[in-house]
């Protein structure tokens, strides 16, 4: 019996909750212990991940038939470098700031295992709509995932929330903060004690659906 | 067939890829650039403000004109005339090539600095990005970022030394090409040079002399020199800035004379303070002997440079006004007061005073010829503010500016100044203890006569007082022989007189003693007279000063306490002497002294073993909290001579019964009750836990002064814990020092753990 084909909706909402990149799948993990000392540094990531996620699964479907099996991955991240080019030029041009913050983490990009591994996962293999929508997702899932952990990094660890550029909005007095949230220990703390929440909904939900 | 598919697919997207990305940057780029240009504008306008507004004079100087930069990593250079320049460089960060803009106006002085472009480490080198680290730049002068004087980012070593080194090199290029700066050596042509100076550097500016630079060394509290650069501008001779190249004092302590607190000190140090020498170690050090080697090189070489380049000597009068105004303050006004005092007796020749301060000229003999000194006193603190030497033709060297032994006695406590309690001139030991002679005489006439304290008696006058009462202690003696000299010195005696009848036999001997007593309000020192019979009996003892509290004490000058101790058994562990109501402290330090020198008559004197009393058992809870790693204890004082403030000493033991280190019970006089405590220390001298068992000092009167914490549990004590047993014992830490407000029982809890220390290492055997 076929597997049923998945509706669109389907699969833009698989990237955010059931399949989501930061804490179900544990990509892109880099960036998201580097850049998520800052609620802006996440959200310009974020932004950049969809860019890039969404044009390379795109094109990666547009031509998934006429790719040669063999070098179909060399192909894939030289699409994906070629996009994150561009995107660097792009923000370099239309947001400096946000380009001299993310800095090295945003040629990374390319290296991201979510952006190769929803290339290989989906875009390969099914229709470029449906590829979009799966880029829009897992990057609007990432994106979420990463700024909820710079929610918690940035107002525990700096009492500050920055939406953007520099504007930080103090919401908890800097004695009361911890500091340690801010460096990579915090991230890898931060990170940790959200994943286990979310395993415990998820389990609990299953558990749910079991009984059901 | 399918090679060829896969070389074409391949090649295709690559090509496809490429075309794209070139397109973009086509695009782009050209944007990219002006918004660049124009962010650099920006900056320039940031970094030099009124830049945007100014007519450049010079817009990058490197277009114009070729340049030797050299691996300056300088990439422009705008000349505003009249308003300034900016500089634009570039040097390598930890993982990253950084480029920066910085401006400063035509006095060379920073405007403004902002870091253009970097990818360092976030929070680590990428904090060069970050306002906050560029704020402490704006106002310095360009000697400043020369020789790095300014904060460093933390936690960035490297990014830090790319970025200090960047400024020194941009700094010395424009010195050179706009400024028209060159520095010579003269060090040949310059006569009679002081020993301290190696090397002397003449800088001019267009052919005008601005400056020289002496590079002086001298030596501290340890040994092997240090050295240092002193740039002084020879417009007004205030000092231009001072360079630290090697400092050989010791780690965390005199190393701080090379902190940038200290060193910013003498940035546009004018000629007045630096004549005056009117600089302090700061940043939480102050380390005397250190301090007082720089003052006494830098005073050299200041005094020459005045002398050879400006041709100005300070005159005996000069100097004479300097001192005091040193002693007191720019603006005091003494009076002439001698008349008013009877100074028969006493080395004072001069007393001049206002409502603040009474200075004392003083002439006494020293080790060659008179010594003159002026002391001062701040008449609130009681404190010295210090003490100079006017005249001297001592032996060692020039010591009428020995800066490093004067610097002692500036803001000591009267009570030490008195009793000695400071070093020595190194190869000056015998002109020190003149020193100290004549100023045990001058601050007891200024306790007499300022605090209301009887005179106290001198080592001179000992004699006498013991001559005097030697009638009470011996009704029928004849003749009385100072013999102090014929034994061994003891920190605790200050003098030994034999007491001889009529037919020459000796009918006892009397002691001048010295011993920690308590007070209210100061570390004070107990003397007294006491008198042993041949047959190891007391004949008697007597205060001969009035150092305790008045109104606690006064029983103890009368003939009737002294009366108690006649026939006393001197080897008894307890001397039935009642002590007075409301002074059990005293009692207690008389009694504790009394049986140190007779411990001393009986070892010493008669080279017999003195009944020494039980030592004090100590719970192994209490034990445990000095060494909590130890499992058991054994005492072993009993091994070991007696101390006056050791109780008990344990052998701590692992879980297999070796010995791990030691634990020292002992008590402080406090000022109502003993202050018990146990503390630890490693075989390898490193102290353990100080923890007190009983406390009943006077910390909880002075809240303000203890912050608020408990005496068990201060942090005071903590400064005892994980250290090395003989760091307390070097005297340029003062680290240890008393705290203000509480200085009875933390000078004396201090005086009492340098004595277990010094046990330790002398007795016990440190380091075994």
């Amino acid at each position: 019996m076929a597997k049923p084909q998945k509706s669109l909706g389907q699969v833009f909402m698989n990237g955010i909750f059931k399949q989501n990149p930061t804490f179900v799948q544990f990509l892109g993990m880099c960036p998201t212990l580097a850049v998520t000392n800052k609620v802006s540094s996440a959200l310009g990531m974020g932004a950049g991940v969809l860019f890039v996620l969404v044009l390379s699964n795109f094109i990666i479907s547009l031509v998934r038939n006429a790719v040669p099996r063999e070098v179909r991955i060399p192909i894939y991240i030289v699409i994906i470098a070629g996009l994150v080019t561009i995107l660097e030029i792009i923000m370099e041009n239309y947001q400096y700031d946000l380009y001299t913050t993310l800095g090295t983490f945003l040629s990374l990009i390319v290296v991201n295992c979510l952006i190769l591994g929803r290339a290989e996962a989906f875009a390969s293999k099914n229709t470029p709509l449906k590829s979009i929508f799966d880029g829009m997702g897992m990057a609007i899932g990432f994106t979420l995932g990463i700024t909820f952990i710079a929610v918690f990094r940035e107002l525990l660890g700096a009492g500050t929330i920055t939406i953007w550029g520099d504007l930080a909005i103090r919401i908890i007095p800097e004695t009361f903060t911890i500091n340690l949230l801010t460096q990579a220990a915090g991230a890898f703390l931060v990170f940790g004690l959200l994943v286990s929440q979310v395993n415990k909904l998820k389990f609990a939900r299953e558990a749910s659906s079991e009984v059901a | 067939m399918q090679h060829l598919k896969i070389v074409l697919s391949l090649t295709l997207v690559v090509v496809l890829m490429m075309v794209g990305v070139f397109v973009v940057e086509q695009h782009f780029r050209p944007l990219i650039d002006a918004a660049a240009a124009e962010r650099a504008n920006l900056a320039k306008d940031e970094v030099l403000p009124g830049a945007k507004d100014f007519p450049v004079a010079v817009d990058n100087a490197l277009e114009e004109e070729v340049y030797d930069l050299g691996d300056t990593g300088i990439s422009a250079i705008y000349y505003y005339e009249g308003l300034g320049y900016v500089y634009q460089a570039t040097f390598t960060g930890y993982q990253s090539e950084i480029t920066y803009m910085l401006g400063f106006d035509e006095a060379g002085i920073v405007t403004g600095y902002k870091t253009l472009s970097q990818n360092d480490t976030p929070n680590y080198g990428g904090n060069i990005a970050l306002p906050e680290y560029w704020e402490q730049l704006f106002g310095l002068s360009l000697t400043d970022l020369e020789t790095g004087n300014f904060d460093g980012i933390t936690g960035a070593t490297f990014t830090t030394t790319g970025w200090k080194g960047s400024f020194e090199k941009v700094v010395s290029f424009h010195n050179t090409v706009f400024l028209n700066m060159e520095t010579t050596d003269v060090t040949s042509s310059m006569s009679n040079l002081p020993t301290s100076v190696t090397k002397v550097e003449r800088s001019a500016q267009n052919g005008s002399l601005v400056s020289y630079t002496y590079t002086v060394e001298f030596t501290g509290y340890n040994e092997t020199p240090s050295s240092f650069t002193v740039t002084i501008n020879t417009s007004d001779s205030s000092i231009k800035n001072i360079a630290f190249i090697e400092v050989n004092e010791t780690d965390g302590i005199g190393s701080h004379i090379a902190d940038s607190d200290f060193i910013a000190q003498f940035l546009g140090l004018s000629v007045t303070d630096a004549t005056k020498l009117n600089f302090d170690m700061v940043g939480g050090a102050t380390y005397p002997i250190t301090l007082g080697g720089f003052k006494t090189a830098f005073n050299e070489v200041y005094t020459y440079h005045r002398a050879v380049v400006d041709g100005y000597v300070e005159t005996d009068a000069e100097k004479l006004i300097r001192y005091y105004e040193e002693l007191s303050s720019d603006t005091a006004v003494l009076v002439d007061t001698t008349d008013d005092y009877t100074l028969v007796g006493t080395p004072i020749t001069k007393v001049e005073e206002n409502d603040d301060y009474v200075l004392f000229t003083g002439v006494f003999p020293g080790f060659a010829d008179d010594i003159t000194i002026l002391v001062g006193f701040d008449k609130e603190t009681s404190n010295l503010t210090g003490l100079r030497v006017l005249e001297a033709n001592e032996t060692y060297g020039d010591f009428t500016t020995a800066y490093s032994f004067m610097e002692e006695f500036t803001n000591l406590n009267n009570v030490l100044a008195m009793y000695g309690e400071f070093d020595s001139i190194s190869g000056g030991t015998l002109t020190s203890d003149a020193v100290r002679d004549g100023l045990y005489q001058m601050v007891g006439f200024y306790r007499s006569e300022f605090l209301g304290k009887e005179v106290e008696s001198t080592t001179k006058s000992l004699y006498d007082l013991a001559l005097e009462k030697a009638l009470i202690f011996y009704p029928t003696f004849q003749s009385i022989t100072d013999v102090t000299k014929d034994y061994d010195a003891d920190h605790l005696i200050m003098g030994i007189y034999e007491v001889k009848d009529a037919s020459d036999q000796v009918l006892g001997y009397i002691f001048g003693g010295d011993s920690v007593g308590a007070s209210y309000s100061e570390t004070t020192y107990l003397h007294y007279l006491v008198a042993i019979n041949p047959d190891k009996t007391f004949a008697g003892l007597l205060l001969i000063d009035d150092s305790e509290t008045a109104g606690k004490a006064d029983s103890y000058y009368l003939d009737a306490y002294s009366a108690q101790f006649v026939g006393i058994d001197v080897e008894l562990e307890t001397y039935p002497i009642d002590e007075t109501s409301g002074a059990t402290i005293t009692n207690d330090a008389i009694l504790a002294g009394a049986r140190e020198v007779a411990r001393y008559y009986v070892e010493t004197m008669l080279g017999l073993e003195f009944a020494r009393p039980e030592p004090t058992v100590i719970d192994t809870a209490d034990l445990l909290e000095a060494y909590p790693s130890a499992v058991s204890f054994e005492s072993i004082y009993l091994n070991y001579a007696l101390d006056e403030y050791i109780t008990n000493i344990y052998l701590a033991k692992d879980i297999n019964g070796d010995p791990i280190g030691y634990v020292y019970s002992g008590y402080v006089p406090g000022t109502f009750l003993k202050v018990e405590f146990v503390w630890g220390v490693d075989n390898s001298d490193l102290t353990q836990n100080l923890y007190i068992i009983s406390d009943a000092s006077s910390w909880d009167w002075a809240p303000d002064y203890s912050g608020g914490e408990v005496f068990a549990t201060s942090t005071f004590l903590d400064l005892y814990e994980g250290i090395q047993i003989d760091s307390i014992l070097i005297t340029e830490v003062d680290v240890y020092d008393s705290w203000s407000g509480v200085s009875t029982t933390t000078g004396t809890m201090r005086d009492v753990l340098e004595q277990v220390a010094q046990y330790h290492i002398d007795i016990v055997g440190g380091g075994n």
